[in-house]
Order: C-alpha cells, then sequence, then structure tokens
C-alpha cells in the first residue's frame, strides 16, 4: 500500500528530480519521483507562482533569540547574479588567488581532517599558529584539524578556488630518470676561451 | 648546400660573445680542409639563469657528412663541448621559383605599357627576393649513443626511391 507522502517531502523529491535539468511531461516526472500524478501538478503549480514572486528577490530568514524574522527582500548588488558569476566577480575583483591559509584550510579539508580523530601532521609554523589562535583549525600535539568555522572558510575557498582540489593530491614518485632529460640537462663548465685560442694559434702555426 | 645544426651539451656561466667567435675560429680551421666550408656561427642561448645551451650551425658545400661529423664532435671534444644531436638539412634556394612567380607577375602588371621590360624587373625582384626564401630539407638526425654516432636517415614524403 502506497503511503501518504507530505507536500514538503513532495517538493523535496520533485525538485531532486528536476535538478538534472531534463525535460519531463508531469505523468514521467510522476512516474520519475514515484508520487501521485495529482501530488506533482499542485507541486508544479506552487513552483510556478513561488518563482513568480521570487523573481529579482530573496528570502531572508533570521534567528533572533526566540523569534525568527522572515523577509522578502529586494535583490541587490553582486546578489542580482547568479552564484557562479558572484564568484567569477570576487575572484576576478577582489582575491584572484588563494591565500596561504586558505590553501592549508582547504588541504585539512581535503584530508577529511575535520574531528580531532582524524588530524594530520602539518609542519608548524607562523602560519599555522595564526589559524589556531582564530580557532580555525585545532591542535592535538603536532597534528592538526579543522574547526566548525574553519570548515566552513575552507568549503567557501574551495567553491571560489576549484582549482586547490588538485592540492592534496599524491604525485606518483618517479623511480625512473628520463634518460634524454638527463643528456640535456647534464651540466660543466663552458669552454675556457683562452684553452680554445691556444688550441687555434697551435692549428694556425702547424698549418 | 647542407647546413649541420650541432646542439651541445648545456654548460653553467655566462654567454660569451668572444667564446663563440673564437670557437667559430677554431672549428672552422679544424674542418676547412675537409669540406667546402660556408659558414660557421655559434650561438648560446640562456635557459635559465647561468644555465646556458650551445648550439653550433654549420653550412658547407661539399664533404662527406658523416666522416665531417665525427672530425667536429672529436674537435668540440678537445675543447671541453660535447656534441649530442646533429640535424642534417639539404638548403634548397628559391631563386628560380621567385625569379618565375616575379616575371608572370611583372608580365600581368606591365600589359599596358612596357611588357618586356616589366616582366625582367619582376623576375628580377622575384628571383632577389626568391634568393631571400630558404627551404630546408632535413637528411639526417645523428644522435649520441654510448659514445658512438647514430645517423637517422629522414625519408622526405612524396620522394622518389
Amino acid at each position: 500500500m502506497k503511503t501518504r507522502t507530505s507536500i514538503v517531502d513532495a517538493l523535496h523529491i520533485v525538485l531532486e528530480v528536476l535538478k538534472s535539468g531534463e525535460p519531463f511531461t508531469l505523468n514521467k516526472l510522476a512516474k520519475e519521483s514515484d508520487l501521485n500524478f495529482r501530488t506533482v501538478k499542485k507541486i508544479i503549480d506552487v513552483l510556478q507562482s513561488s518563482h513568480i514572486s521570487f523573481s529579482g528577490k530573496q528570502l531572508e530568514v533570521s534567528d533572533l533569540e526566540s523569534t525568527t524574522i522572515i523577509q522578502l527582500k529586494e535583490k541587490t548588488g553582486l546578489l542580482l547574479f547568479p552564484e557562479s558569476i558572484q564568484n567569477l566577480i570576487i575572484k576576478t575583483n577582489h582575491y584572484p588567488v588563494a591565500s596561504r591559509d586558505e590553501e592549508i584550510l582547504v588541504h585539512l579539508l581535503l584530508k577529511k581532517a575535520t574531528t580531532p580523530e582524524n588530524a594530520v601532521y602539518l609542519p608548524e609554523g607562523r602560519m599555522i599558529e595564526e589559524l589556531v589562535g582564530a580557532e580555525h583549525v585545532g591542535k592535538i600535539g603536532n597534528r592538526f584539524y579543522l574547526t566548525e568555522d574553519g570548515r566552513y572558510i575552507a568549503k567557501g575557498a574551495l567553491e571560489l578556488y576549484p582549482e586547490l582540489e588538485s592540492i592534496s593530491i599524491e604525485k606518483p614518485k618517479e623511480n625512473t630518470i628520463n634518460v634524454g632529460r638527463l643528456t640535456m640537462i647534464a651540466l660543466g663548465a663552458p669552454p675556457n676561451t683562452v684553452m680554445v685560442k691556444r688550441k687555434l694559434e697551435e692549428l694556425r702555426c702547424v698549418q | 648546400m647542407k647546413e649541420m645544426m650541432i646542439e651541445c651539451n648545456n654548460y653553467f656561466g655566462e654567454m660569451s660573445e668572444d667564446r663563440c667567435r673564437t670557437v667559430e675560429e677554431y672549428i672552422k680551421e679544424k674542418i676547412k680542409d675537409h669540406c667546402e666550408l660556408n659558414k660557421v656561427a655559434m650561438k648560446e642561448i640562456q635557459i635559465q639563469d647561468n644555465l646556458i645551451q650551445p648550439t653550433l650551425t654549420i653550412r658547407y658545400n661539399t664533404g662527406e657528412t658523416q666522416s665531417l661529423i665525427e672530425l667536429i664532435d672529436e674537435a668540440l671534444i678537445e675543447i671541453g663541448v660535447a656534441a649530442i644531436k646533429i640535424v642534417v638539412s639539404k638548403i634548397v634556394s628559391r631563386a628560380v621559383e621567385g625569379a618565375l612567380a616575379g616575371g608572370g607577375t611583372g608580365l600581368v602588371a606591365g600589359k599596358s605599357t612596357n611588357p618586356v621590360a616589366t616582366t625582367l624587373i619582376g623576375a628580377l625582384i622575384g628571383g632577389l627576393v626568391g634568393s631571400a626564401i630558404e627551404k630546408r630539407i632535413t637528411e639526417y638526425v645523428a644522435t649520441k649513443n654510448s659514445g658512438n654516432w647514430i645517423f637517422e636517415k629522414i625519408k622526405v614524403s612524396g620522394a622518389k626511391k
């Protein structure tokens, strides 16, 4: 027997199916989401009407001690753009490259050092001390892990600088030497000009 | 005419014009009796700070390439330079092609005035331009392996066997 799905759950399911970007008929959407045709239709109606209400606006929900304030605000400035464009503007205008502390935080995140049990070894230095001081990084002996704040910053940095994902990839150690390259970079001293001149003189004398 | 491009081992230090000219003179003296020498030029390129890559270019009209390579290699070793790769190419001047093309252009352009004179001028200019254009056809690539030169003949596509 089919159980009744709450409208909230149904909304999440439909949105999850629509995420793929594929076109659906109501029937296909109902089949894909395993929901009743009429439920799917209702959800699509709600989404369509909310889409109009949210155009150029954003819903701001703030928790204030015992009260929650909800406000539909006009989008201004950067918020007018999609998230990817916002990131691009921030990156281009203000922070074209990740800072060293962001690199450290992302490294810890990628190493899954997010709890004291999973702390990893890092060479100590001023930068890591500052991060510990700011409570972005926790320390156990000579091993380090991300605090909740650190995790939040690291995730943000990774979104802004996706290229950081490669920083913790361990490259395989090369046991073989490229002989061709070795020949090219084999070094020596340049020919001694005085010696060459002397040899030249000898040659000329013989002839 | 043939051209030999000799790539030598990199060495430490600063680039030196004087050293290049001296090595050029020395190589000239060493090989002048074994070929009809046209030009010897040495170039140093700084590929990194204090790291120099020397290249020698030798142009000659007649002479047996392989024995010439052995001779140059020996001469270079004597002064402490190791050749590691040599590319031998045949240089074809396009003077004739240029003259023909220039003559044709002159003929077309000169129809209204004096066709003969303009054709001749066109051919002369074409010849001058053509002689400045060089075409290199690589014949050999020689690489050193355990002290011996390995010659690899380069096949020109479309060439008759």
